[in-house]
């Protein structure tokens, strides 16, 4: 016990460590970007239109929420911030805290990428295993080729390709947004609905793009499960196949569940494509429009987020490995 | 007893010689042996052609006409038009260079970086493996794409060397670590131990030793990486980072949907879907084709003649 | 099998949300009257202050974000006002001076009623946003309980005071008035200092530190509650939509006949069309769209598009010190090669139109400004080859297989520059290389990042050719000062006209025309002089001087104007009708003012 305990804090430490680093690493990188936010600012007002005389008065306040002390000591103020949780101001939303922004959009990206994170992984074991079990006869092959096919194309492909068939040539989705906005939020059942038939399309366009690595991976495990001796014995014994394929199917997912906590710690990236071609105003969405108009704080956050969630998904996978597996407990 | 029949159709055995069947030839055979196999190769096959013979087939300045903005499919547009009255046919052949030499670059750094750092920290166990790893789990832990985003900001990709450059830096990572596993349960082995005694250089075990055995992997990870940049590389344009070009395919995805309301309105939808259909046959060959590379690499996967 | 069951409940789900969409989705009963459109200035942002100095801020000008008077915006009446807060105004002769009286009527959504150190405090948060400033604002007296002087600093020439300081946003003192000291108006005195005394200036800059903080201050201001003046008020904030109902208190109340108005979020342009052309926006506000799009828009037979001038027009500028551009008789020949309608067609089809004549302003000002005389003295540089290739022959240009070489004998080539997200000009750009590439002239567009670095570096002389926007307003002096201002050389320094030749590269000379040009009535100008007088007159005395200016640009072309953009919107008649479609100046301002004025009637519910 007070091993897995010594070995818990150090990795944890490590895994703050990491994140320090990283946060240094892209506190400069994002500041080598040429541009910065005024520029940014005035370049999208002008483009809408406004007179390069308006559009300067507009964007002078913003001068003010750019920190002008030299980027040494920004560096430090950062980092020090970070210590105690506090990830510093937005410049283009002027002064309003990037945590604010940050949980505000994190829910549809959560809702979103979980979503399609469990149906591919649902549909892909299913398939994975199917196409082990029939792996010489049409059915295995077209389940294979099909997901290793569709694994292949680009996710924002799938989904422009989906968004065209179902909501232009066939108009039985809607397109974009979360929500209906003529709804109004709240428990009730019009909402809710329009909350789903929004997301069907963004959620199985995650699912179709991804289910194909769960297939191949759950394949293959199957087929070295199959081989083992225990499967032979329980086929001998005549136990019903729904039961031996259970023993098959519990002893294949173990090196699947690792990949599965894991794709949650990449989860917080959010998905870049999705949301912007089905415009969910999400994590992915923000990452965009922060480095589009050189928001370094928010960048910075959005970053920072990704880079967390992805650290503590790995030790967290670390550690429950551990208790899933009974072969490793000593 | 023989009955008449086979006593008249006995011959002498001759057994053929064994010529050790050479890698090409070994590989043709793994081509062959599925026609899916073939189809996957034909296309690669077409989209290289396309590269490579491409922009000689169209002056470098494509005509213009303003009278078929968004022509619909016909003889003369065999895919429609763009914005100006290009053909669509003509930007996606002239394009196919940039985006297949640069994911082709791409594909080729990662694996040379993957694999040279992965061999290096698996065989040299010990302070250089645990370096070579931390900056791999960092390279790992970084979002490679947003980090791909900033990179575009400050550096110009108009060149395809420097987009596969890039790509390269920001995917070796996963490489590298399976190279490393795969090499260090090999130096466990009989022959590499052999190799040690024989006083052999490091650098020759490993790569005249240990090497060649993980070349499968890095055969099926190089057309996966092909895979993989083109869609990074396409999807970086997509999201409209400079530098412009028309015949960029990720570029008329991005005017496709945000400046021509191909998801709105039925016209300009050849815009959209002849990029979008290159794409996936482009993923379609290749995917196939990994099939045969699997074989082709993994001798005991094949079946000798 | 267990992950079956798991799959076939998930579909069901599915199934039943769509149909339960289908059922959902008709239910929106006309008879609340809610007028759904979206917000020109910048999409919903739920996380912003519900403050109209913030700018993602939630608070929406004509809605619930309210001004003195609103402009019309129109060429012929630059001093045409609508009435906003304010009733009726007055300028002293010398323009030093602004008196405004408020409506008596108007009160604050909470029924506190709208007084003159409301105005006070806004036009000292204008100090802290900088914009005070901008318009030459000196100090402010109250009147009465609603009666207000509005004065210059000393010694100021500002034309446009009272047309600025009637656009200025008002804003209750008693909400923001607790943001600003006690002493803010000697610090704005003290910020004020022009003179030279060391201490006195360095004591202005202290005063303009602090209200360049209080201004940051102030931007981050999220009141809990939206307390509006104006038509509406701000109830419910979503992701999807700003939700404002009908604000009882407002002073006009009763020619108010919407209930309930809804703005909708947008992540890009795409949204806007699609809300569009399913006829689900109630009027929709300028976007830049595809010839296709507007097709469909207009499928639903309830859309209506109304078209008003703007004042903006896009041209192909040239930096005479780089050669050939210097010589106005290779502008010419450009000018005849390049078929605007054809560029046009491409780069703006919708909302923009090709250029008839260069002369400086748009075709639709031009029609109010510029007799038939000068007219036909001007040259519509219509596409002509013919004409183009004998003014470079003569020029000592020469084609060798089928491309231009110039009179040193060098190959010509051109580089067009244009501006990243700009579409338009990409566009455009590539249409014109295109045609100027057939003609014989190597040409491409490239692009440069921004359009900050882009001005920047116009400014700083690095581009021979690149695109320009002209004109910007229906302000003669402001719409030549486009072209005869800083970026000829001629800057305005203490109140007196100075030129700058362009070997300074550090004064934003990159034109380079003559100082004197000669035209063909006879008469020499100089257009710097001109233009600056132009500054100095009256509406109703400058049209002499506009087709002076204007015949100069058309004989020198310093640039090449290409489209005319115009102001396309549209209003859907199924819901609402009584737009006030004839009213260009009216067209010109959000909703939020037609209703105000008494347009907008929902039709009888179903």
């Amino acid at each position: 016990m007070k091993n897995f305990l010594i070995r818990l804090v150090w990795r944890i430490f490590s895994g703050i460590l990491m994140v320090l680093v990283i946060a240094s690493l892209t506190f400069f990188l994002i500041r080598l970007m040429p541009g910065d936010p005024v520029s940014a600012q005035y370049n999208q007002l002008i483009m809408q239109g406004m007179t390069p005389v308006q559009a300067e008065n507009q964007v002078k306040v913003m001068y003010g929420f750019i920190p002008d002390e030299p980027v040494g000591e920004q560096f430090v103020n950062y980092i020090w911030g970070l210590l105690h949780f506090d990830f510093g101001q937005s410049i283009s939303y002027e002064g309003i805290g990037v945590s604010h922004i940050i949980l505000n959009a994190a829910p549809w990206t959560l809702i979103l990428v979980f979503t399609g994170l469990i149906a591919s992984f649902l549909v892909g074991v299913l398939a994975g295993v199917i196409s082990a079990i029939k792996r010489s006869s049409p059915t295995g092959t077209i389940l294979t080729v099909s997901g290793s096919l569709l694994h292949g194309v680009p996710q924002f492909v799938m989904g422009l390709l989906l968004a065209y068939l179902f909501t232009t040539l066939w108009p039985i989705l809607p397109f974009g947004a979360p929500y209906d906005s003529s709804i109004n939020p709240g428990f009730n059942g019009p909402f809710i609905s329009s909350l789903i038939s929004h997301a069907v399309l963004p959620v199985v366009t995650y699912a179709l793009s991804s289910y194909g690595g769960w297939l191949l991976t759950m394949k293959s495990s199957v087929i070295t499960v199959l081989g083992d001796d225990f499967i032979l014995a329980s086929e001998i014994r005549g136990l019903k196949s729904s039961t031996i394929i259970g023993y098959i199917a519990r002893n294949a997912i173990l090196p699947l569940f690792t990949l599965f906590t894991l794709s949650i710690g990449f989860m917080f990236g959010g998905s870049v494509f999705i949301e912007n071609i089905f415009d969910y105003p999400g994590l992915g969405n923000l990452l965009l429009k922060s480095i589009d108009t050189r928001d370094y704080p928010l960048m910075s956050g959005a970053f920072l987020l990704i880079t967390i969630a992805v650290i503590a998904a790995n030790i967290i996978t670390d550690f429950l490995y551990t208790f899933v597996d009974p072969r490793i407990r000593r | 007893m023989t009955t008449p029949g086979t006593a008249k159709s006995v011959h002498t055995f001759t057994p053929k010689s064994y010529n050790g069947a050479s890698f090409w030839k070994a590989a043709w055979r793994s081509i062959t042996r599925k026609t899916s196999r073939i189809i996957g190769f034909a296309i690669i096959v077409l989209f290289t052609l396309m590269a490579i013979f491409g922009p000689y087939l169209y002056s470098s300045h494509l005509p213009i006409n303003t009278n078929a903005i968004y022509a619909p499919i016909s003889w003369k547009y065999p895919l429609g038009t763009d914005f100006e009255g290009t053909s669509n046919l003509a930007l996606i052949i002239t394009g196919a260079r940039y985006v297949l030499l640069a994911a082709a670059l791409g594909a080729l750094f990662t694996v040379i970086f993957g694999t040279v750092l992965g061999l290096i920290a698996g065989y040299f166990v010990g302070w250089s493996d645990s370096i070579i790893m931390r900056i791999t789990d960092f390279f790992l832990t970084i979002p490679s794409f947003p980090l791909l985003v900033v990179l575009s900001t400050v550096w110009n990709f108009g060149h395809p060397l420097a987009m596969g450059f890039i790509l390269g830096i920001t995917s070796w990572g996963g490489m590298a670590r399976a190279v490393r596993s795969q090499t260090l349960s090999l130096r466990e082995r009989g022959f590499v131990e052999a190799a040690r005694g024989l006083g052999l250089s490091p650098f020759h075990i490993l790569f005249r030793e240990i090497l060649p055995n993980v070349s499968s992997y890095i055969g099926m990870n190089l057309l996966t990486s092909i895979t993989g940049c083109i869609y990074a590389e396409v999807g970086l344009f997509f999201l409209g980072v400079v530098p412009f070009h028309v015949n960029n395919w990720g570029v008329m995805l991005n005017m496709a949907v945000f400046s021509a309301g191909a998801m709105s309105s039925p016209d300009a939808l050849p815009y959209l879907l002849s990029p979008l259909l290159a794409l996936l046959l482009l993923t379609l060959g290749i995917v196939l084709f990994l099939d045969a590379v699997d074989e082709m690499f993994n001798p005991r996967l094949r079946e000798d003649v | 099998m267990k992950v079956f069951k798991r799959l076939s409940i998930l579909l069901l789900i599915t199934v039943l949300g769509i149909t339960m969409t289908a059922c959902g989705d008709s239910g929106t009963n006309n008879s609340n009257a809610k007028f759904t459109t979206v917000y020109y200035y910048h999409p919903i942002s739920p996380g912003a202050p519900k403050n109209p100095y913030n700018t993602t801020g939630n608070s929406f000008t004509s809605f619930d974000k309210m001004q003195l008077a609103w402009s019309s915006g129109l060429a012929t009446d630059l001093n045409k006002f609508y009435p906003g807060l304010a009733k009726s105004w007055s300028e002293s002769p010398d323009g030093m001076k602004a008196t405004i009286e408020l409506q008596p009527k108007a009160k604050w959504s909470n029924g506190k009623s709208v007084t003159a150190d409301d105005v006070k405090t806004s036009m000292a948060i204008a100090f802290t946003q900088g914009t005070a400033q901008s318009f030459s604002l000196g100090s402010v007296k109250v009147l009465s309980d609603k009666k207000i002087e509005l004065s210059q600093v000393s010694g100021g020439t500002y034309k446009s005071f009272m047309h600025d300081a009637l656009q200025q946003t008002v804003v209750p003192n008693f909400q923001y008035g607790k943001l600003l000291p006690d002493n803010i108006w000697s610090v704005i005195d003290q910020s004020l200092y022009p003179g030279k005394d060391k201490a006195k200036a360095a004591q202005a800059k202290k005063a303009q530190d602090q209200l360049t903080k209080l201004g940051k201050s102030i931007t981050k201001f999220a009141p809990k509650t939206d307390i509006s003046a104006g038509p509406f008020v701000l109830k419910r904030l979503n992701p999807g939509e700003a939700y404002l109902v009908k604000n009882k208190y407002f002073y006009a109340a009763d020619k108010v006949k919407v209930n309930s108005v809804s703005l909708r979020n947008y992540t890009g342009n795409q949204q806007i069309w699609n809300y569009l052309i399913a006829g689900q926006l109630d009027a929709t506000p300028f976007t830049s769209m595809p010839k296709n799009i507007l097709n469909n828009a207009l499928n639903k037979k309830t859309n209506q598009k109304v078209t008003t001038p703007t004042y903006v027009a896009a041209s192909l500028a040239f930096n005479q010190k780089f050669d050939p551009y210097g010589n106005v008789n290779v502008r010419k020949a450009l000018a005849y090669v390049i078929d605007r309608e054809a560029v046009q067609k491409v780069a703006e089809p919708v909302v923009g139109k090709p250029t008839k004549y260069t002369d400086g302003i748009t075709d639709s000002a031009a029609a109010d400004w510029i007799d038939s005389s000068v007219r036909s003295k001007m040259d519509g540089y219509n596409l002509n080859l013919d004409k183009a290739t004998s003014i470079l022959k003569k020029e000592g240009f020469k084609k060798k297989n089928g491309k231009w070489l110039l009179p040193n004998g060098k190959p010509w080539s051109m580089n067009i520059y244009v501006v990243n997200g700009f579409s338009d000009w990409i566009q455009g750009g590539k249409v014109i290389s295109s045609q100027l590439t057939d003609f014989g002239i190597d040409a491409k567009p490239t692009i440069v990042s921004s359009f900050a670095q882009y001005q920047a570096d116009m400014a700083a002389q690095k581009y021979a050719v690149g695109f320009w926007l002209n004109s910007l307003s229906p302000n003669m002096y402001t719409a030549y000062a486009r072209i005869y201002g800083t970026p000829d050389g001629y800057n305005i320094l203490n109140g007196k006209l100075t030129y700058y030749d362009q070997k300074d590269k550090t004064k934003g000379n990159w034109i380079g025309l003559p100082e004197k040009l000669k035209l063909s009535t006879g008469e020499t100008v100089n257009p710097g002089k001109l233009t600056f007088q132009l500054n100095q007159l009256k509406p109703d005395q400058q049209k002499d001087i506009v087709q002076k200016l204007a015949l100069a640009t058309n004989e020198y072309l310093p640039m090449i104007e290409i489209w005319d953009y115009t102001h396309v919107q549209f209003v859907n008649t199924s819901r609402f009708d009584n737009f006030p479609v004839k009213d260009e100046g009216l067209m010109n301002n959000m909703p939020g003012v037609w209703m105000a004025m008494g347009y907008v009637t929902p039709k009888a519910s179903k």
